[in-house]
């Protein structure tokens, strides 16, 4: 076809297309920068304990407060033991933690959210029930209430955000659950007559993956900000083993002269984060789901 | 109308008295003597037998637990140990703090979010989209604490223009001056979410066939944003803000220890950190009642809001 | 000539590159008379009409062309020269009148709002006024209804509230995008009787969408075939129906049935795939699915012309 277009509406044309392939390169753009700053963080967590310069626990009472050095990266802190070894450490453990409280739920949550929505039903009521108590009780309540019942340490996290976290996951999975049993392909699989766990499984589970998965990301910055500020509280991991929440709080009583010892570890921490949510924005974007930071 | 706020009401009866369940079983579920733990290892027998009949732990659980239900309905949850008074009066005295806390938060919240969503939802994928995009992303992933001990730094020790912590009540303006840092802190903490889910509401709102129709109309930009839209979407907003009343007290729970305010969320560390165990019971359920009276109320305001909804209920 | 259209492209951005959602389009309105959109969904119909009105859903854009209405060009207004021309001069109903009409508003106060805004009616005079169009498209016990919400309503009457709506502040041309398609069949003719009605009344123009050939032939003064982007065939009611000129038009004609008809022709399906707007052939969008294609068809400019002005064919064979 022939088209009689004015030099101005070319114009106008390659600028649409110019926007609309921009928006596609933003969402991979995204997931790549994402991808970047969480694996650079994580692998130096991962190699905290050749690649730190001092020890987690290294007391020099020679150094204290030193001011952020080539010696001292992130500076030392009131018993000269260097921040930035402790912030390795703390990543460390922050990671492996959270990505426990994170997916472990996740996955009961699914199975019970799926079986509910698929059921219907007493289960369905039974399920959503104990969802509707789960998420009464604030996240952070529930854990110093465990905290308050077993006493302080990762413990209490392990068990209050397992006892919460699947609610979140169930309630997403019981939604897309309703919907997708109406849906041909399952109808078809019951047509064909496969077991009810098969259609379940196989069928069924695998679709309710993906907003799951979306969530998970910023579930992931939100259960790391949950374990830093129970730490903070002191409820949480104990000093002196080094957690970003733990460290901030140690310089909290020094904020004025001793700046660095709280700012620059949660700089590293809301890289952390925001490398974390472009993640989940890429993601969110190339699985054509939206990218919510609550459920 | 009326019997959907019936049905709402009665639909959260069991997950109230799951939460009362909740809240009983925390002296129940500590391993070993509750009493010991609370007096310590120096506390005579004698004294020890008086706490566990005070707290009723030598009766069998069920009559506990009966004893508890009754007392909660009253709002008797026995005395405190930590602070020699009845639960009931130190947390209200508290929550009055918090609820104040609370509500200056939110304002901030949706005072910030509010615009910022609507430019971005009308210049979607532009820059300013991304730029909230960014600056929600650097929010969320903030630790509430860290952000208040930041705003302490600059604008309390450094600039001198609010107090570092504490809180005076003596009258209404110097209690919000005392706030408003707490009050920045857990609004910035609430404004990504906000604006994020107002965001694409608005912007599920904006597609919907009345927007196009009401500018056929010849109406202006902003009566078009203004009387139609942005009502429509703040419905949807409501909701998420209710849902994660949680997420926002848990906010609150920090921050105020942050920056030492006589709240609940103070009162609540130091509580387990004496193990007061009656004072644990009884801001278990006072947070869990909280949270399910502010959904009840969310959706009830939704359905007057909305008159879908009102209809679809009634039927 | 109340509406000119000369060249207008709208494009919107598709995976592989730009879709004409609109090509090169021409039309032409007299004041009075209803000129019929006919053609299959996709076709551009609604696209047009959009682009008119200077509401083409985002992404898309109008490239080119030139719209003229009452003489003025309507591409270069800004968002108040638009404000007074949409609702005041250009009245528009769209297709689904179940999302066109705001659901957390009452239907009278929608009403009402065009009144005080485009009139500058006071408003409780408007209220009375907003009654008095209910009345005027049909809706019983109009006072009582004036409190109804949109969903509390059926399509057909939701359908009048919209036309109320765009009739309110008595515009020149009014148009209506396939303003019965989501209704009852015993609804439809009901809501184009409206229509008609309304138009002598207020002595509007009108462009009717509609993919229905009955609809047009029954209703419209004129009518413009679209197929892919570009308007195919422009002729009087009686000229298209009684002497089709292009393919594309008499293969339509040939595949709808005839109640009335007594020779037993029997249907004809249009062959083939309705046209993917990314990748077109060049020249002649239909000459996939016509039957009398030929090499030449790929230099067809789809220019319309004809033996005469009243009746114009994109198809120079």
């Amino acid at each position: 076809m022939k088209y009689l277009l004015s030099h101005n509406s070319r114009s106008v044309g390659d600028r649409l297309i110019r926007r609309a392939s921009a928006d596609r390169r933003w969402s991979r753009f995204s997931l790549y920068l994402g991808l970047t700053i969480v694996g650079f963080i994580s692998l130096a967590a991962i190699l905290a304990p050749w690649i730190a310069p001092y020890g987690e626990r290294e007391i020099d009472l020679l150094s204290t407060f030193q001011p952020p050095s080539f010696k001292h990266i992130l500076g030392t802190d009131d018993m000269g033991r260097d921040v930035f070894s402790r912030v390795l450490y703390g990543v460390r453990l922050d990671l492996q933690v959270v990505l426990v409280i994170t997916y472990a739920p996740l996955l009961i949550g699914m199975f019970l959210g799926a079986i509910a929505g698929y059921f219907g039903g007493w289960i369905d009521t039974v399920i959503n029930r104990a969802i509707d108590t789960v998420m009464a009780i604030p996240f952070l309540v529930l854990v110093i209430v465990v905290v308050a019942i077993i006493g302080p340490g990762l413990e209490g996290v392990f068990i209050g955000v397992m006892g919460v976290g699947w609610a979140l996951y169930a309630r997403l999975a019981r939604a897309d659950m309703l919907v997708i049993r109406e849906e041909q392909y399952i109808l078809a699989a019951k047509g064909l007559g496969y077991s009810t766990w098969r259609i379940l499984f196989k069928h069924a589970v695998p679709n309710l993956l993906r907003s799951s998965l979306v969530f998970s990301v910023a579930d992931i910055v939100l259960n790391m900000v949950l374990l830093a500020g129970v730490s903070y509280l002191g409820l949480g991991v104990q000093p002196p083993t080094a957690e970003l929440g733990v460290i901030i709080a140690d310089g909290q009583p020094f904020l004025l002269y001793a700046w660095w010892i709280t700012t620059l570890p949660g700089l590293v921490f809301v890289f952390l984060g925001i490398g974390f949510s472009l993640i989940g924005d890429g993601l969110a974007d190339m699985l054509g789901e939206e990218f919510k930071l609550t459920v | 109308m009326f019997s959907y706020i019936v049905r709402r009401i009665i639909q959260s009866i069991p997950v109230l008295l799951l939460v009362t369940l909740g809240a009983f079983a925390v002296i129940i579920l500590v391993p070993g003597d509750p009493a010991q733990h609370m007096l310590g290892y120096n506390a005579t027998p004698e004294s020890l037998r008086i706490l566990r009949e005070q707290l009723g732990l030598d009766r069998p659980i069920s009559q506990q637990f009966w004893e508890f239900f009754q007392g909660a309905v009253v709002g008797d949850f026995g005395e405190s140990i930590l602070k020699k008074e009845a639960v009931s009066i130190v947390v209200g005295e508290r929550a009055i703090v918090s609820i104040l806390l609370l509500g200056y938060s939110v304002f901030i919240a949706l005072f910030v979010s509010l615009p910022i969503a609507t430019v971005s939802a009308l210049r979607r994928n532009r820059w300013p989209d991304h730029l909230l995009r960014f600056a929600s992303m650097i929010t969320f992933a903030m630790p509430s604490f860290w952000l208040g001990l930041l705003l302490a730094l600059w604008f309390g020790l450094h600039l001198g223009w609010f107090p570092v912590g504490g809180y005076s009540d003596s009258n209404i303006s110097s209690a919000l001056y005392t706030l408003t840092l707490p009050a920045i802190t857990i609004g910035l903490y609430l404004a990504p979410l906000l604006a994020r889910s107002l965001r694409s509401s608005l912007i599920e709102e904006l597609d919907r066939d009345y927007v196009d129709a009401a500018r056929g109309r010849g109406f202006t930009e902003t009566r078009v944003i203004g009387g139609h839209v942005l009502r429509n979407s703040l419905i949807a907003t409501v909701t998420v803000l209710s849902l994660n009343v949680g997420y926002l007290l848990s906010g609150t729970v920090i921050v105020e220890n942050v920056f030492a305010i006589p709240g609940l969320g103070t009162l609540i560390v130091d509580a387990v950190m004496q193990r007061d165990y009656p004072l644990i019971q009884a801001l278990t359920l006072f947070f869990g009642v909280a949270v399910i009276i502010t959904n009840l109320l969310a959706d009830l305001s939704y359905a007057v809001l909305d008159p879908r909804i009102r209809l679809e209920r009634k039927r | 000539m109340i509406l000119a259209i000369h060249n207008l492209c709208t494009a919107f951005p598709g995976p592989n590159g730009l879709i004409l959602a609109a090509n090169q389009v021409n039309l032409q309105l007299r004041s009075g008379v209803t000129l019929g959109l006919l053609g299959e969904s996709g076709s551009g119909k609604s696209i047009t009409c959009r682009s008119i009105v200077g509401l083409v859903p985002k992404p898309g854009e109008i490239l080119n062309g030139e719209i003229e209405f009452e003489g003025r060009s309507l591409r270069r207004l800004d968002s108040q020269g638009w404000r007074k021309v949409r609702g005041s001069k250009i009245g528009m109903i769209f297709q689904d009148p179940m999302s066109a009409l705001n659901p957390t508003h009452k239907i009278g106060n929608q009403i009402a709002e065009v009144l005080t805004t485009k009139l500058g009616i006071p408003r409780r005079k408007a209220v009375t006024e907003a009654i008095a169009l209910l009345t005027k498209v049909g809706i019983a016990s109009p006072s009582r209804h004036f409190h109804s919400y949109p969903h509390e309503l059926s399509g057909g009457m939701r359908q009048r509230v919209l036309i109320a709506c765009a009739i309110a502040a008595k515009p020149r041309l009014l148009i209506a995008d396939e303003p019965t398609t989501a209704l009852d069949v015993t609804v439809q003719a009901q809501i184009l009787r409206l229509l008609i009605d309304l138009k002598v009344e207020i002595d509007m123009a009108m462009i009717l969408i509609s993919h229905d050939f009955g609809v047009v032939a029954q209703y419209c003064d004129e009518v413009a075939v679209m197929y892919a982007g570009c308007v195919v065939e422009y002729g009087s009611v009686v000229d298209i129906f009684e002497n089709p000129l292009h393919p594309y038009t008499k293969a339509l004609l040939r595949s709808i049935p005839k109640l009335t008809g007594h020779e037993d022709r029997g249907l004809l399906p249009i062959k083939g795939q309705p046209p993917d707007l990314g990748q077109l052939p060049t020249g002649c969008p239909f000459a996939p699915r016509c039957d009398r294609a030929g090499s030449a068809c790929s230099n067809v400019d789809m220019s319309l012309s004809g033996a005469n002005d009243a009746h114009l064919s994109a198809c120079p064979f």
